[in-house]
């Protein structure tokens, strides 16, 4: 399924590298080498979609990643509205309550000290500047 | 300037109170990062880096070598004592280290692991300094064909050297190259694969890319395969090895070193080629081959010393060719430019202070790892107390927060998770994520190269043919791969296929 999704990546990357302008193997143009090398990439998806799949399977495990990475892309979401403290809390607790099943306590503690922690040495220390509330 | 007076300057650098600070700050947070299960060195560096980039080029390479040789250190320690490798480099040593400990000689695994390592490496950086110089003027006298040949081959030998699937491997390698071209053409100044985005006008930042691969892809694997729960702290009876370890060890200890230098100016060496090379070659040499993987301490040494030489080594192409040979280093790659600074033929004269400051403090640096490692053993393995449940989620936070500062931009953090969502991705189907990375930096010195060969050869292919150390390289190249392809075809039931099939991805 991933081979798939990678040959329709590379399709997408062998029509966009055609619209730059290609020239020739002699006098590439920019869109010459990312043409040749997703070309190549569909070439590869296509053998290792033919030969058949190793790797491990998706069982509902994967719930568990899959959940989190929801959970980033919310945290970026709500960075805008709510800074950088409140949803990195929310962030962390989740990760250590419902992934890691910790207790409340050691769940909340850690995230408000944690985020806390970070946010003090990147945005002061170190200069990054986010956004706290 | 001689020489001496170059490394004399060097040390000047490298002695100065900021950057001691920093080396031993990087040697220290390497280790203690390094140590935590399931995160390898080039995820560790991948995190770590941008807490260099308000720092002068110099230090900052300073101390990312410092992180990068306390993280392979540090990884070491759950390996030898709970049986975790948290890279492919690692596996090798758990095959002799883990049954030390077992014997309740864990204290002269990691002992003879910090010497051994600390041997090796001095071995590498005089090697390293005496190299430095001719390389650099060899490196000077070449052109844009011998550049595209060397990284081709840098490529192609990670490529094909690494375990698991070549085929899967030359994928993301093409992959890495096509993601490495997203943004504006370096030539034409064309606006290429963006999908109309303005964030990434100007290509995929290496920190968000590696940082979301190796670090939040690594936690998103850990999550689904349960965390690691603290249990493994062990108690040390005797933190030193004894003086029989050292008379069994000191002859492997010289031969690796040696082995791991050579390996690791190659590009693709570095790491895991070396250590498996060095173990295979001391278990031919030794009296009682069967010992090995019982617990045999030789053999331990031969991997850690080799490791540590082929670490330092690998900086050779890096500083003087301005090619990584290996994930890890392209990293530091990555950060040089952060810091406008190119590595390459010029820097040694461009930014001397970088180039012999770097080299000094790789002296420095390894002196520290030893000195560190001995006395803490104990507080190190204490740190193997703290449970991933705790210890991922602040990962990911301080993840978070490193890949924003870097241009001060969430959509960076995005292009992290999904990056993070990949690497995941990638492990469930059995692909090693080292050729991906590696080919996302060459990818831009690749294509240029390659066009500026054109132009000088106004459009013949024959121009790689034509130039006699282009040719040369191609030669070897080919010879080399065909070698160890038979090499390996030959060679049955060696720890490198243990390697493969435990299943571990390359970091």
């Amino acid at each position: 399924m991933y081979t798939f999704a990678v040959a329709l990546f590379a399709g997408w990357v062998i029509w966009e590298s055609w619209k730059v302008g290609v020239g020739s193997l002699e006098r590439p143009g920019a869109g010459m080498w990312p043409l040749a090398l997703a070309a190549a990439l569909l070439i590869i998806s296509a053998v290792l979609l033919l030969r058949s799949p190793s790797g491990e399977r998706f069982t509902a495990q994967a719930l568990r990643p899959i959940s989190l990475v929801g959970m980033l892309f919310a945290f970026i979401g709500a960075y805008d509205y709510f800074g950088f403290l409140i949803p990195g809390a929310v962030l962390m607790t989740f990760q250590m309550k419902v992934l890691g099943r910790e207790g409340w306590l050691t769940s909340l503690l850690v995230a408000v000290l944690g985020t806390g922690a970070t946010f003090y040495l990147f945005s002061e220390l170190l200069g990054a500047n986010m956004k706290a509330f | 300037m001689t020489m001496l007076d170059s490394l004399a300057s060097g040390f000047a650098v490298a002695l100065t109170p900021t950057n001691l600070l920093f080396v031993f700050l990087g040697v220290l947070i390497g280790t203690v990062i390094g140590l935590l299960p399931g995160l390898g060195p080039v995820a560790v560096i991948a995190l770590l880096m941008p807490l260099t980039f308000n720092l002068d080029p110099a230090t900052a390479i300073i101390m990312l070598a410092g992180i990068y040789y306390g993280a392979m250190y540090g990884g070491r320690i759950p390996a030898i004592l709970l049986g975790l490798p948290g890279d492919a480099s690692s596996v090798v040593t758990v095959l002799d280290g883990y049954p030390l400990t077992k014997e309740g000689r864990a204290g002269s695994a990691l002992g003879i692991t910090a010497i051994g390592s600390f041997l090796g490496g001095t071995v590498a950086i005089i090697g390293l300094t005496l190299l430095a110089v001719p390389l650099a003027r060899f490196a000077g006298s070449i052109g844009a064909p011998e550049i595209f040949v060397l990284a081709m081959l840098g490529l192609s030998m990670v490529v094909f050297l690494g375990s698991g699937s070549k085929l899967k491997a030359l994928s993301l390698a093409a992959l890495g190259l096509i993601l490495g071209a997203v943004g504006l053409d370096p030539i034409s100044g064309a606006v290429r694969l963006t999908g109309g985005s303005v964030n990434l006008m100007s290509g995929i930042h290496i920190v968000p890319f590696a940082v979301g691969l190796f670090g939040i892809g690594e936690i998103l694997y850990r999550a689904e395969k349960g965390y690691y729960d603290g249990s493994g702290a062990v108690k040390l009876s005797n933190v030193l090895p004894t003086m029989a370890d050292w008379v069994a060890t000191r002859v492997a200890i010289f031969r690796a070193a040696i082995l791991g230098f050579f390996i690791g100016v190659m590009p693709g060496g570095g790491g895991t080629i070396s250590s498996v090379i060095s173990y295979a070659a001391e278990r031919r040499f030794s009296k009682n081959p069967e010992r090995f993987g019982k617990g045999a301490i030789d053999g331990l040494a031969a991997t850690e010393t080799a490791d540590n030489a082929s670490s330092n080594s690998s900086f050779i192409p890096l500083l003087t060719l301005g090619l990584p040979p290996n994930p890890a280093l392209a990293l530091m790659f990555g950060a040089l430019m952060v810091h406008n600074v190119t590595p390459g033929p010029r820097l040694i004269s461009e930014h001397p202070d970088v180039f012999w400051g770097v080299i000094a403090s790789m002296f420095i640096g390894n002196l520290v790892l030893l000195a560190l490692n001995l006395p803490l053993i104990r507080v190190f393995v204490l740190l193997l107390r703290l449970r991933s449940s705790l210890m991922a989620p602040l990962i990911i936070i301080v993840a978070i927060c490193g890949v924003y500062s870097v241009q001060r931009s969430m959509f960076d953090v995005g292009v992290a998770v999904v990056c993070g969502a990949l690497g995941y991705v990638l492990r469930k189907f059995g692909f090693e994520l080292g050729p991906l990375i590696l080919a996302f930096i060459l990818g831009p010195i690749l294509e240029v190269e390659y066009r500026r060969s054109m132009l000088l050869s106004e459009g013949s292919l024959l121009i790689f043919m034509e130039r006699p150390v282009a040719l040369g390289m191609i030669l070897i190249a080919t010879i080399g791969t065909l070698a160890s392809l038979s090499y390996r075809r030959l060679r049955v039931g060696r720890p490198k296929d243990r390697s493969e099939a435990s299943g571990q991805s390359v970091t």
